[in-house]
């Protein structure tokens, strides 16, 4: 398991704690950065506004996305990265609340590695994101350009 | 010496001289190429003897070396026997030409052994063969000097001999000399007296052969070719006298012997290498000057003989020519051919004038005899001929004489001949004159008058000719008295025109003819036969106008009257016009003579007319009698006494009565009684008015009387006729009860269309399209407000009523239906008098009669007014409800967005605080597990099971919603094997269930994949729910046919539910069951039912408590769906 952060974009304070605690519970250490918007994950991977001076080489291990977020939403971010060369490559998992079949589809006409709904329940929220640490940390493969480097 | 190459014989051998030129030249070119190949030839000879001689000294050398070795190797073997060495190496040389001696010396030089006899002591010390092998210690080659021993010039080799210990002991040497060369050019086939020396630059002789005065090894005496070698020693081939006298060509090739640049002098007799060729060259010129001579000698006599004496002799044929000798001739046959050319041209010169001179006196003499006979001849002259000059007589003959009224030449010699010319003549004559003396040219007959000295005129026809006449121009007239025949003429004319006129005017049309042509036409021919002038039918073969019909007579006709020479008589007869109708004629044919030919002249009487009357009236009156047969009508005829004469049959059939029963009996039989008096008054009225007929109806309603006394309405005619002074009277009637009928029939139906019209304001109307004349229908009058008699009905009556707007468009609908191409259909409006517009729907069709040509336009006028109205209140309707249902839309769509927002807002943040409840409780349970007892755990369980059923709550209802609102995909959806695989996967996920699952195979419906799949879903999922207390579940998945036809259903043995809440079943969030035994939101159903009815089909359920429950629904096939959307 390496020790780049992890992205979670997200607006809602409850389910940042929620994912917090259950990245805790499940003793994934990476540091877990949060961005409450779209743009300031988006300032965050490309190293600007306030994020700028920060190596933009320097790239998450995983970004965990909400759709539903202030100023830019979720597809958004995720369309920049995967136009932009630099964070192409990082891998993108949407969790999110939203169950519309055309979120999905869009979600994965841009590119997204995982799509996976937030489950009501605190117990299968924190099974979602043991497996997440479990598969995107420790079993994947990073392509080159991002984690090991 | 000028003058002598002036001759043309001198130039002629000068040119011969050329020749000879080319000759020359090539004897001189072949010589220099002989030159040129025989040095080459010599050259080569040298080049190969010198190679002889070069390989021959190399081999030489290289035995001598071979011998020296030998013997310096062989020293001790010699030493020891020293007596014997020189028997052995005399005997080494003995035989051979090559060497002259071979031994050895000590190291001091003194000789020791040699094959030739030796004086005791001899050194050679001062050799170089001796030092060179010496000083090197290898094989040297020595000097060429004359031998010690032999005196003979020799080159000797030397090699070192040395002892054992190396030390230098002395030198074995080979001397050889040149008398191989000498035998080797001996042996080369060179021709005698060629002589071959191998000599230094200093002259001394090495070798030579032959060597007669024994000039080896001496200096060779001084000749030119030594002094020629010593001054250009880089010379191949020179020419020089040997110093035995002889020339010779010598050839120099350089050589290497003992190390001394020498030379190899070759030298070929002079004769013996250009001998041959300088012979040649000698006889070649010498031929040539001998050829040149013969031929000069041979050209200067041929030349004289065949030219020079001609010409001499033309020339002095000539010279006689000009003295006057006519007879002269110069040609002699078989010289030159040029020159004969010139001599015949000569001869035919001489010929040709001594034939002009014979004739010329021949002609003089012929003038003379001429000149008599001319006078004789005009004295003679039935003619009156005369000469003038200048204008005036100069001879006159007798007839002229009295021509002019004179009595003797001198009362007109010398007068002027205009002075007797009538004055009107006057000018013509003095032109004619004119062209006599300044053309030469003959004037042309021509009619004038003569004034006689007695003052008479008289008519003459002159013609005159340029003549001579004593040296001076004149002309010769001759002139003839035409008086008599003028008159004649004159006579003969009249006599014709009076014919001519009487011809021309003749209303018979005559033709003359002769040898198959017409020659002659009247006027009334060529109106006869249609022609346009009497040059069409002038030249016309006459037969062009014979009617086949009448052919063979008109032949045999003129036959007849070329055999009989007299006229035969008038025949009817056939003629083919211009235009090949026909014409019939009356004619007559007789023969007359024309300029002594027999012709034939023809009078014609157009007949055509005649015939065709008379048989016209032939036909009219067949035809009238098959009128009066065939005729419809009853035809009567009575005479004035009332009597019946004629009764055709259809009066028979009319009046029941025979014709023969009728004809010659009164009248009156034929008319009822009460009406007989007043008849016969009535025919006889008719006869005494001066009137011949009447028309049919003019007598008013009549009655006729049948044999067997029944009484009908007749319509009669009559009229009158007199024949022969008497009155005749023709009755035509007509049976008129069925018409009446009929008119009666018309009457009402009429009445009652007018009435039908009326009512439906429908009219009709007809344009006679010949006429222009409208026919309108009452009704017509009725809808265009328009009283009956005030109104023209013609088109363009109409058309002022039609709505000024519309007329463009009625106008163009009147011209396409007029011209076929579309029937009349077409709503207007119209402007009735009083200002009222109407509006009309007219319709018309096109009438066209038997030959297709239409004649009229016929159709019908509604008055649409009323339901115009009706139309214009239901689209104004119309066009408000779209406009609402527009709005509608508009509201629902808005309605449709704001539910759509809505339910991705549920989605999103409605299940984002129940996470957090459920988290936070989650939290709460682990965190502070120790500090909240059993109670407050139990609660807490509490709130995290009603979050997650709330969050279910949430996502059913999204799923129906979507159900409601998502687009239909239609595809043929096979029902049975989706059942099949939500069952598998059911089963899959509970797998301690027992269920017995029977699903209908085949089931294929049209509709939406995804909704179809959610439906059968949750109708499975409910039966699954519903069973799961019974020990043996069984669900079923079929079709059935109920009343309406194919039915799908769903059926399970579960738990039921009473039926009277089944209607309730399909809203939302309606529950059967306690959620504790069965949970559920209630929402599964309800979606189920807004599938089946997006998909336009229906569904209901049957059950009974604890029996199970049954779900029918309806999928419509392909094509019966119709998406009821929002329902």
């Amino acid at each position: 398991m390496n020790s780049k952060p992890i992205l979670l974009v997200e607006d809602n304070p409850s389910d940042i704690a929620l994912t917090r605690r259950a990245f805790e519970k499940n003793r994934i250490s990476n540091p877990l950065v949060v961005a409450e918007d779209g743009q300031e994950a988006l300032d965050y991977l490309f190293a600007a506004g306030l994020h700028a001076g920060r190596n933009p080489a320097d790239l998450p291990a995983l970004v965990l996305l909400d759709l539903k977020l202030p100023r830019v939403d979720g597809l958004g971010v995720l369309k920049q990265m995967r136009a932009d060369s630099r964070t192409r490559r990082v891998p993108v998992v949407v969790l999110t609340s939203s169950t519309e079949d055309q979120d999905l589809a869009m979600s994965y006409d841009l590119g997204v590695n995982s799509y996976i709904r937030k489950p009501v329940s605190f117990e299968q929220f924190a099974g979602v994101v043991e497996q997440l640490g479990l598969y995107w940390l420790v079993l994947n493969e990073s392509p080159p350009g991002v984690g090991h480097q | 010496m000028s003058n002598f190459f002036r001759s043309l014989r001198a130039r002629l051998v000068l040119l011969l001289l050329l020749v000879f030129v080319p000759a020359a030249a090539m004897v001189a070119v072949t010589y220099s190429h002989q030159r040129q190949f025989m040095t080459a030839e010599m050259e080569k000879t040298v080049r190969r003897i010198t190679g002889l001689v070069l390989d021959k000294e190399d081999a030489v050398i290289g035995g001598a070396q071979a011998l020296v070795i030998a013997i310096a190797n062989n020293r001790y073997a010699i030493e020891h026997e020293k007596k014997f060495c020189r028997v052995r190496v005399e005997e080494m040389i003995r035989g051979q030409t090559v060497y002259i001696n071979l031994g050895y010396v000590d190291e001091h030089g003194n000789l020791d052994c040699s094959a030739i006899p030796a004086p005791e002591t001899l050194n050679f010390a001062d050799r170089q063969w001796f030092r060179g092998a010496r000083d090197s210690g290898a094989f040297t080659t020595g000097e060429y000097v004359r031998s010690r021993l032999t005196g003979e010039p020799a080159i000797t080799y030397g090699y070192p001999i040395t002892g054992d210990d190396g030390t230098f002991r002395g030198v074995a040497y080979a001397a050889t000399g040149l008398a191989w060369l000498a035998h080797m050019v001996a042996t080369a086939e060179l021709p005698p007296n060629s002589t071959a020396t191998v000599v230094d630059v200093q002259g001394n002789v090495l070798a030579r052969y032959p060597d007669p005065e024994g000039l080896t090894g001496k200096r060779m005496p001084r000749t030119a070719v030594i002094e020629l070698l010593a001054e250009r020693p880089d010379a191949r081939v020179m020419k020089a006298t040997g110093h035995d006298g002889r020339e010779r060509i010598y050839s120099l090739a350089p050589l290497k012997v003992a190390n001394r640049d020498v030379y190899l002098v070759i030298g070929l007799p002079f004769e013996a290498v250009f001998g041959g060729i300088d012979r040649t060259l000698r006889t070649n010129l010498v031929l040539l000057a001998l050829m040149a001579a013969v031929a000069i000698g041979g050209f200067w006599i041929g030349v004289d003989r065949l030219l020079a004496g001609r010409i001499r002799r033309l020339a002095d044929a000539a010279a006689r020519l000009a003295a006057g000798d006519l007879s002269v001739r110069s040609a002699r046959q078989g010289g030159v051919q040029e020159l004969d050319q010139l001599a015949r041209a000569f001869d035919q010169m001489a010929q040709g004038l001594e034939q002009r001179e014979a004739e010329r006196k021949l002609a003089e003499r012929a003038l003379r005899d001429s000149e008599a006979r001319y006078r004789q001849l005009i004295e003679l002259s039935p003619d009156a001929v005369f000469l003038q000059s200048e204008g005036n007589f100069v001879f006159l003959n007798v007839v002229a004489l009295r021509l002019f009224g004179a009595e003797q030449q001198e009362q007109l010699l010398g007068r002027p001949v205009v002075e007797y010319i009538h004055p009107k003549d006057r000018a013509a004559v003095l032109d004619r004159i004119r062209i006599l003396r300044d053309r030469m040219e003959a004037v042309p007959l021509r009619e004038m008058r003569v004034l006689r000295l007695d003052g008479k005129e008289v008519d003459v026809e002159v013609a005159a000719a340029p003549f001579r006449f004593d040296g001076r121009t004149a002309a010769q007239v001759v002139a003839r008295d035409v008086t008599e025949r003028k008159r004649a003429q004159a006579e003969l004319r009249e006599s014709e025109e009076r014919f001519r006129a009487l011809v021309e005017t003749s209303p018979d049309a005559i033709s003359i003819q002769a040898e198959g042509r017409i020659e002659f036409a009247n006027n009334a021919l060529v109106k006869l036969l249609g022609a346009e002038s009497r040059a069409d039918l002038a030249g016309r073969p006459v037969h062009d106008f014979f009617h086949p019909d009448s052919r063979d007579l008109i032949l045999q006709r003129s036959r007849e009257v070329y055999q009989n020479s007299k006229a035969v008589p008038p025949a009817v007869l056939k003629l083919l016009r211009f235009d090949r109708t026909s014409v019939e004629v009356e004619a007559i044919a007789t023969p007359i003579t024309i300029g002594g030919r027999t012709a034939l002249m023809s009078v014609m009487r157009d007949i055509t007319e005649r015939l065709t009357a008379e048989r016209a009236v032939q036909e009219s009156q067949a035809q009238l009698r098959g009128i009066i047969d065939s005729a419809m009508d009853a035809i009567i005829t009575i005479d004035e006494d009332q009597c019946v004469v004629l009764f055709n049959p259809a009066a028979e059939v009319m009046f029941q009565c025979p014709a023969d029963d009728a004809v010659g009996t009164l009248i009156e039989r034929f008319i009822p009684a009460r009406l007989r008096g007043g008849h016969s008054e009535h025919v006889r009225k008719f006869g005494e008015a001066l009137v011949t007929n009447r028309r049919m109806g003019a007598l008013g309603r009549v009655y006729g009387l049948r044999a067997d006394g029944s009484e009908f309405p007749v319509e009669a005619s009559i009229s009158r006729v007199s024949v022969l002074g008497h009155h005749y009277y023709t009755v035509i009637m007509r049976d008129i009860t069925e018409r009446e009928l009929a008119e009666a029939e018309l009457r009402r139906s009429e009445a009652s269309l007018a009435n039908a019209q009326k009512l439906a304001k429908l009219g009709n109307w007809e344009l006679d399209l010949r006429t222009n004349k409208l026919y309108w229908s009452k009704q017509i009058f009725e809808i265009f407000g328009i009283e009956d008699r005030a109104f023209d009905s013609s088109y363009e009556a109409f058309l002022e009523l039609v709505h000024p707007d519309d007329r463009p468009g009625f106008e163009q609908a009147q011209r396409a239906a007029l011209a076929g191409e579309a029937r009349l259909d077409l709503e207007h409006r119209i402007v009735l008098p009083d200002g009222t517009i109407k509006a009309v729907h007219e319709l018309g069709n096109l009438v066209r009669d038997t030959e297709g040509s239409p004649v009229q336009l016929a159709g019908t006028v509604l008055d649409v007014t009323e339901r115009k109205a009706a139309q214009d209140r239901i689209s104004q309707l119309n066009a408000s409800l779209e406009q609402r249902v527009m709005e509608r839309t508009a509201q629902l769509e808005a309605a449709n967005q704001e539910l759509q927002a809505f339910s991705y807002s549920v989605s999103h943040d409605l299940r984002a605080p129940l996470r957090g409840i459920d988290g936070w409780s989650q939290a709460l349970l682990e965190d502070y597990a120790a500090r909240i007892d059993q109670r407050g755990r139990e609660y807490l369980d509490r709130v995290r099971s009603e979050t997650q059923r709330m969050g279910r709550l949430i996502d059913d209802l999204l799923g129906l919603s979507r159900v409601t609102q998502s687009e239909m995909h239609l595809a043929n959806v096979d029902l049975s094997a989706m059942a099949l695989a939500l069952f598998t996967e059911m089963r899959e996920h509970e797998p301690g269930r027992q269920v017995e699952c029977m699903i209908e195979p085949g089931i294929v419906v049209r509709g939406d994949p995804g909704l179809l799949r959610a439906a059968l879903a949750n109708l499975l999922e409910n039966a699954w729910k519903f069973t799961g207390r019974r020990e043996q579940a069984r669900i079923e998945f079929g079709r059935t046919m109920l009343n309406e036809g194919g039915v799908l259903f769903m059926r399970d043995n579960g738990v039921g539910f009473d039926p009277a809440y089944a209607k309730k079943l399909f809203a939302p969030f309606q529950r059967m069951h306690k959620a504790s035994e069965y949970p559920g939101t209630g929402i599964g159903l309800a979606t189920v039912a807004r599938i089946v009815t997006r998909h336009g089909g229906r569904i209901w359920a049957e059950a009974a408590p604890d029996r199970g429950a049954t779900f029918f629904f309806i999928i419509p096939p392909a094509g019966e769906t119709q998406e009821l959307t929002n329902l």
